[in-house]
């Protein structure tokens, strides 16, 4: 009898569709990191070279000088901007997020370039309001994706752990 | 991750956070202080008749719009009006000295080379009113742009003037023929129930009888040293002296200036050239300052 060996690595990592759960915990850690760093540095750049402060946005002041809401719309849509840029620049350079890296979750796209990144991070900035119809893709399709990364062939995978045993065949 | 892609990612993101800030901040930039300074420079004018070839002006829509401003500021804590204008239209005078008047914050008016008549009417609504020894202050009084009459000329050169208009009076002021005694003291009548009700205005707003300014509201200016002494203004001194009143009258620790100013978009600018060049537009101006 000839005895074979052969040697595995330790672990192997198989992909799986990522669970809502860890993909929501890595969404919210993603916008801790965003509010905490960039966010922070964008309004406070914003709110020293403008002037403007939330100070202002009382009823009288906003009713005679109404471009403030204007200055305070304009910050919110950058900041969205800010949100998107962070998720796809991550996402198109290491193909995870710095939530997702903590999660153990990774991006797979049929085209790994930068439109399609910023296309599936669309609905969780500029668009927010529509996330939740996207989200439905979750329950709705049959590899539990978003609509828009069902569209765009991108899929988010969970590297589950699978010990394998070592053998002798 | 790779540390240094994590580094330029990162670096990345917070750079066009900067810029992005920085350039949004820019366009909706506000005055930042506790103290709003605004500004009331040249001819005091309505916003319809500033004009930019005609030198300087104050905006009287802006200026109100400003106090306006200020004072629903949160952060603005007092007022003051820096004044350098010899006056100008009654009404838009009147109108900013209303818009004083209505401030729920402590005002300082300055007045630097000369608050005279619709600048000093402006100045009287201010709590205090400083100035330099030498600023032109008061000239308190009403009058109707002077013209010169031609008709004189015109009967010499054997020129006819014909006037198409009715009824009689409605060319009084014409250049071109003498003006009857009746309508001179009609004119002289409406002067001085300006004056009337600018003493009174005046009088009100300095806490002073009408009677006790009438001697000193006899048309003419006064120096910033005679001022004082007639009670139209409370101090001598400069702008900073100024400011540090307005800190003491408002209670503010640390005075910061904000100043308060018209914007003009090269939009307006443009609107304001296009104006200029109608030919309407053009001759009426002339007509308005001769």
């Amino acid at each position: 009898m000839v005895e074979y060996s052969i040697t595995l690595p330790d672990e192997e990592l198989l992909p799986s569709p990522a669970p809502l759960l860890k993909r929501s915990i890595a969404f919210l850690i993603d916008l801790l990191v965003f509010n905490f760093i960039i966010y922070s540095l964008f309004m406070a750049v914003f709110k020293h070279v403008s002037g403007l402060s939330e100070e202002l946005l009382t009823l009288e002041y906003v009713s005679l000088n109404p471009s403030i809401l204007g200055a305070f719309t304009g910050a919110v849509g950058a900041s969205l901007v800010l949100l998107l840029a962070y998720f796809a620049l991550f996402e198109y350079v290491f193909g995870m997020t710095i939530g997702k890296q903590f999660l153990g979750l990774k991006i797979t796209a049929k085209n790994p370039n930068i439109s399609t990144f910023i296309a599936r991070n669309i609905f969780k900035s500029l668009l927010l309001p529509l996330l939740p119809i996207d989200l439905l893709g979750y329950a709705f399709t049959s590899d539990k994706q978003r609509f828009i990364d069902k569209a765009l062939g991108v899929r988010v995978l969970s590297l589950s752990h699978i010990q394998l045993v070592r053998g002798v065949l | 991750m790779n540390l240094y892609k994590l580094l330029w990612v990162f670096s990345s993101l917070l750079i066009f956070a900067v810029l992005l800030g920085y350039f949004l901040g820019l366009a909706f930039s506000t005055p930042t202080g506790n103290i709003a300074v605004i500004k009331i420079y040249g001819t005091i004018a309505s916003a319809e008749s500033s004009s930019m070839l005609e030198g300087s002006k104050a905006n009287a829509e802006s200026i109100i719009k400003n106090l306006k401003l200020a004072d629903a500021n949160p952060l603005i804590e007092g007022i003051l009006l820096d004044i350098n204008s010899p006056g100008g239209s009654a009404v838009p005078s009147a109108l900013i000295m209303n818009a004083v008047l209505n401030l729920s914050k402590p005002c300082v008016a300055y007045i630097r080379d000369a608050g005279a008549s619709g600048a000093y009417l402006i100045a009287s609504a201010a709590d205090k009113i400083v100035a330099h020894n030498y600023s032109i202050v008061g000239a308190i009084g009403a009058a109707i742009n002077p013209y010169i009459e031609f008709s004189g000329l015109m009967r010499d050169y054997n020129v006819t003037y014909v006037n198409l208009t009715y009824p009689e009076h409605k060319d009084m002021g014409s250049p071109y023929r003498k003006m009857t005694e009746l309508e001179y003291n009609w004119s002289i009548d409406k002067l001085k129930t300006i004056y009337e009700s600018l003493l009174s205005t005046i009088a009100n707003n300095r806490n002073m009888s009408v009677d006790a300014l009438r001697p000193i509201a006899n048309g003419s200016y006064y120096l910033g040293v005679e001022g004082l002494k007639y009670g139209l203004i409370d101090k001598i001194g400069t702008f900073d002296d100024a400011k540090n009143l307005l800190a003491d009258l408002a209670d503010i620790k640390n005075p910061q200036l904000a100043t308060y100013e018209e914007k003009t978009s090269y939009l307006d600018l443009l609107s304001k050239l296009e104006t200029e060049q109608d030919p309407i537009r053009m001759i009426e101006n002339v007509i308005v300052r001769s």
